[in-house]
């Protein structure tokens, strides 16, 4: 379970960006951050794995509380996708590139061998295992992204916009993908249709605080909340009204 | 400026010739770096003047440009591109000593145009040498390499990180140079006028990136150093190649092949 209390976030510059924010998350739960730009969204997710320290209040993940003491094994709980995963592919190659999270935790490389092919094959990627990863599509890179994070078996994983740089298909393969993973997911995201889809729960975030948070089925389809957040109604929603299916 | 994409490919292109299945691209990678590293320290260390002691030495990269089937045009192009530096100072040689070493036919040679000889032989064979090792094997392959031979973690990670950031700036760079080349169609380059601020905004925009990049190790478990776990050091196999090697390259370096085959023919 995550438990946010009263979190505030200030950067190094001054400037607030997240004010007093409460919430929880239950195990299991899929959750969606959603917002205008420069709501909050990325920074409550580094939040999480103590990319950013709060200036107050707390986060505790499993009972464990967010801080620079504890962070290593936070990290190792809570998995991250990060929205161009370009900046999460360094290393030569795929297979070095998912090896590199469980070999700075120490794992025997039979673990860590063990733990890739699982990946490749859940992931139909065995092919791409020598390719470098500036090689691969945008949907090649999205996956292996995921498979960075989900080769430490986290229970939590964050993922800020899954399906920027994805086209209509691999956007479809990719929340097929994520329907299956089984652990707590928290996605921040603008694409309300993908959030309406696999989200158990949405958090409405607004200039840094939460302005509303509710079953996404609730959340997704009140569009004077979502047009005074600075959103608007999911597009498969708006076609429907036009045809008048809702 | 117009070149980045294409130093792009070259960096892809090293990568790339990295992939092939040949007797050197198998070799392991600690041995062709310790290889390496002696017949440069052997190279470096023959006498100025002495280029008839250089010549025999033609023979690693001759063996290692057919073995690792890398093409001529490939060798010339990263000679191409190195050698001006060496050229200057070799030409430099030819007007700054004009004492006389010998007499050949009717042709005086100076000690100039001697010691011109020697720096580019010298500089052809280095660079042949670094350009087969790389062009053989990978990056990540030479990093492992450096760890078995116990260099210490801390320089093995910046060498590692320099070589990745200069991708990052440079993917920086090719993508604001095409913005700025999209909204400027006479311009054949970047203004003088708009250099500064361009290279201010590549300087703020490789960080920003660096940042990102080094956020994303750090949720997975970095903590200011690769952990080069999981790669074999130097089998028996391997040492015998080095102890072979090292022979020729000594025996090399304290006969004087040219003047041996010299007297045999004359």
């Amino acid at each position: 379970m995550i438990v946010i209390d009263k979190l505030s976030v200030q950067y190094s510059d001054g400037k607030q960006v997240l004010h007093q924010v409460s919430c929880r998350v239950n195990d299991g739960e899929s959750v969606g951050i959603i917002g205008a730009n420069g709501a909050g969204k990325s920074t409550l997710l580094k939040s999480f794995v103590g990319l950013l320290m709060p200036s107050q209040g707390r986060i505790e993940i499993h009972g464990v509380e967010v801080n620079q003491k504890n962070v290593r094994k936070i990290r190792e709980m809570v998995g991250v996708v990060f929205q161009n995963p370009d900046d999460q592919l360094f290393m030569s190659n795929v297979y070095d590139d998912i090896a590199f999270g469980p070999r700075n935790y120490g794992m025997t490389e039979e673990w860590v061998k063990q733990r890739i092919y699982h990946m490749f094959h859940a992931f139909g990627i065995e092919h791409l295992e020598k390719s470098h990863s500036n090689k691969l599509s945008g949907g090649e890179k999205r996956i292996v992204a995921i498979a960075t994070a989900l080769v430490m078996e986290p229970s939590i994983l964050l993922f800020d916009e899954p399906t920027s740089f994805l086209d209509p298909r691999m956007r479809r393969r990719l929340i097929e993908l994520l329907k299956e993973l089984e652990m707590t997911k928290i996605i921040a995201t603008h694409d309300l249709d993908m959030a309406l889809e696999l989200c158990d729960r949405v958090i409405i975030l607004k200039e840094g605080s939460i302005y509303a948070e509710g079953q996404a089925k609730d959340i997704l389809t009140n569009e004077t909340l979502l047009l005074e957040a600075g959103l608007e109604l999911p597009y498969c929603l708006q076609k429907c009204m036009d045809i008048g299916k809702v | 400026m117009s070149n980045i994409s294409n130093s792009l490919l070259q960096m892809n292109n090293i990568e790339n010739m990295n992939q092939k299945n040949t007797v050197i691209h198998r070799m392991e990678p600690a041995v062709k770096l310790l290889i390496t590293l002696m017949y440069l320290i052997v190279v470096i260390s023959v006498n100025p003047y002495q280029v008839s002691r250089l010549i025999p030495y033609l023979f690693y990269p001759v063996i290692g440009i057919i073995l690792a089937e890398i093409s001529l045009r490939t060798m010339i192009k990263y000679l191409v591109i190195a050698m001006p530096f060496t050229l200057f100072t070799g030409i430099s040689n030819l007007f700054l000593n004009r004492e006389i070493a010998f007499p050949m036919a009717n042709v005086v040679i100076t000690q100039g145009m001697l010691s011109c000889c020697f720096v580019l032989l010298k500089s052809i064979l280095t660079i042949l040498a670094v350009v087969i090792l790389t062009s053989t094997t990978s990056m990540d392959d030479l990093l492992y390499a450096m760890i078995h031979f116990k260099v210490p973690i801390i320089i093995v990670t910046q060498i590692m990180f320099t070589y990745r950031y200069i991708g990052v700036i440079a993917e920086e760079a090719s993508i604001m140079y095409h913005g700025y080349i999209l909204r400027a169609p006479k311009a054949k380059a970047i203004k003088a006028k708009d250099m500064g601020p361009f290279l201010g905004q590549l300087i703020i925009r490789s960080f920003d990136r660096a940042e990102r990049i080094y956020q994303a190790m750090k949720c997975r478990g970095f903590e200011g150093y690769v952990s080069f776990s999981g790669k074999k050091g130097i089998s028996g196999k391997g040492w015998f190649y080095v102890v072979i090697t090292a022979g020729i390259l000594i025996a090399l370096r304290l006969v004087n092949i040219s003047i041996l085959l010299g007297k045999l023919f004359m």
